[in-house]
């Protein structure tokens, strides 16, 4: 059973190897705090929020908004400056296309390696490679190197591998940005059965119609801080309404 | 601080052995990928300069014991490779895993296991040269050879303090790895391989405060004459106990800001 509470989540990205010279504190008050000498993105601002099991959470915002960064918090990449994250359920995530990968190596042997750091035993890696395979619509492509595949297939068997052992709680950031409408209808549809079964998804995305297909519910973020929460029709209504403001 | 987390990153890595067996092995291979002779390259390329090596400077130092230089060049320059190779890649053990880093909330220890096990890779094939080359010369062993195999199992232990210490350094600081690489060059000349300590005793009261002589020592001096080296063994390690400390002490206080470093 699936449920993710995160209380009063801060996060301050430090700002290292030369990128804190060239940014000038004072210009930028809302989104940089200096402590000391050093500089730090406020990345997240006092997030709090409460997702129960069977809940499609889609994350909002404009560019640099704290979308992956709390993704990231979620999946216990980034230690929250202050604030905790409580939850429970088996987690999966896929964060960039590029990330989490040997390039060299070929597609079945990046099952490998993943199925490994998910703990698979060695049963269980032989019995879902074929339908990783399968579901991944990569055919004999599988055996080739992963620095050859397109930003679609790289997608596909990332997305196939991230959902095939049915994790409770799934994290997806700006996914879709590379499979086509054929698969995105598969991704959505096992995103969904996910979500049957009592799981949680969390998907980061720019692409409205994809957030507004999968996710009921949504949260909000601007410049780090939690503007909305609630029915994904509402959050968005908000957040129109405030850009609309503030663009004019 | 957080030194028990710190420790259960070590200990929790460790035991991820089959992450970074799979994933050390295939880096390895995939060096080699697509070529013809493959991981054999490993050994060629170490034989072809043990060979150039032997030619060159047994006959230009004009040796008194020819057949003991021979040896004595072989396994030092083993053992060279091997701590130059620690050394070289240790400021890259976290920033050549960002990718990993930035999207798996693995234990960091096991990036430092995974290049570990690179070195051992090396160590094993460069070593049938080795092996080779010795029984080749005829060279006589003792028994008390068997004092090389505690050496090189405490010289892995010291493998991972450097990596773990440099790594973070490597990390936040990027001009280590640079600096690394300049430093190591001359090493190379400043370390007992080519010449003999007993060939150049004034120059040894300076250089023996080198780690890497006594880092060698302690593997080359059972093979080659049958002894225990106690002096380079204590040397080392004091060595061990400062690196790896400060390597902890490190982790302890920054493990969980390096993911932001990349």
């Amino acid at each position: 059973m699936a449920q993710i509470d995160a209380f009063n989540l801060s996060l301050h990205y430090p700002l290292t190897g030369g990128a804190d010279r060239n940014i000038n504190a004072d210009r930028e008050p809302d989104s940089i705090v200096t402590v000391g000498r050093k500089k730090y993105i406020l990345a997240l601002r006092d997030v709090t929020f409460s997702i129960q099991k069977g809940q499609n959470i889609g994350l909002v915002g404009r560019n640099g908004s704290g979308k992956s960064t709390l993704l990231r918090v979620l999946g216990g990449i980034y230690t929250p400056t202050s604030g905790q994250v409580v939850s429970t359920g088996k987690i999966s995530s896929l964060y960039g296309m590029n990330l989490g990968i040997q390039p060299d190596a070929t597609g079945r042997e990046n099952i490998v390696f993943r199925g490994i750091i998910k703990g698979w035993s060695r049963e269980e890696l032989k019995e879902r490679i074929p339908e990783i395979i399968a579901f991944s619509e990569l055919g004999d492509f599988i055996d080739l190197p992963l620095r050859t595949y397109s930003d679609g297939m790289r997608m596909r068997l990332l997305f196939a591998i991230a959902t095939c052992f049915a994790p409770e709680i799934l994290l997806l950031d700006e996914w879709i940005g590379a499979g086509d409408a054929n698969f995105q209808k598969k991704a959505g549809q096992r995103m969904n059965d996910l979500v049957d079964e009592a799981g949680i998804t969390v998907v980061a995305s720019h692409n409205r119609n994809l957030i507004q297909n999968v996710c009921e519910q949504g949260i909000w973020l601007d410049r780090g801080v939690m503007r909305a929460h609630g029915p994904i029709a509402d959050v968005y209504k908000e957040m129109d309404a405030h850009f609309a403001k503030v663009d004019a | 601080m957080q030194p028990k987390a710190a420790f259960n990153d070590i200990v929790q890595g460790a035991l991820l052995w089959r992450v970074w067996l799979s994933l050390s092995w295939q880096e390895f291979v995939s060096t080699y990928r697509r070529s013809l002779i493959g991981v054999f390259w490993v050994m060629l390329s170490f034989a072809a300069f043990v060979f150039i090596k032997l030619t060159i400077f047994s006959s230009l130092l004009g040796a008194d014991d020819v057949r003991y230089y021979d040896a004595y060049l072989v396994i030092g320059f083993f053992m060279w490779v091997f701590s130059q190779q620690v050394i070289m890649t240790a400021p890259d053990t976290f920033v050549s895993a960002s990718g990993w880093i930035r999207s798996e909330a693995l234990p960091l220890s096991t990036y430092i296991y995974k290049m570990v096990m690179r070195e051992i890779y090396n160590l094993l094939f460069t070593f049938v040269v080795v092996i080779v080359a010795l029984v080749y010369l005829q060279y006589p062993v003792d028994i008390k050879a068997l004092y090389a195999v505690p050496a090189i199992l405490f010289l892995l232990l010291n493998a991972f303090a450097v990596k773990l210490m440099l790594g973070i350094i490597g990390a936040r600081v990027r001009d280590i790895s640079h600096l690394v690489k300049a430093v190591m060059l001359p090493m190379m000349f400043l370390t007992p391989i080519f010449w003999m300590p007993s060939q150049m005793p004034n120059l040894m009261k300076v250089l023996w405060w080198n780690p890497l002589f006594h880092a060698i020592e302690i593997f080359r001096a059972p093979i080659l004459d049958g002894t225990f080296p106690t002096e380079s063994w204590i040397f080392m390690g004091v060595v061990f106990a400062i690196v790896s400390v400060s390597g902890f002490l490190l982790f302890s206080r920054l493990r969980q800001r390096i993911v932001f470093w990349f």
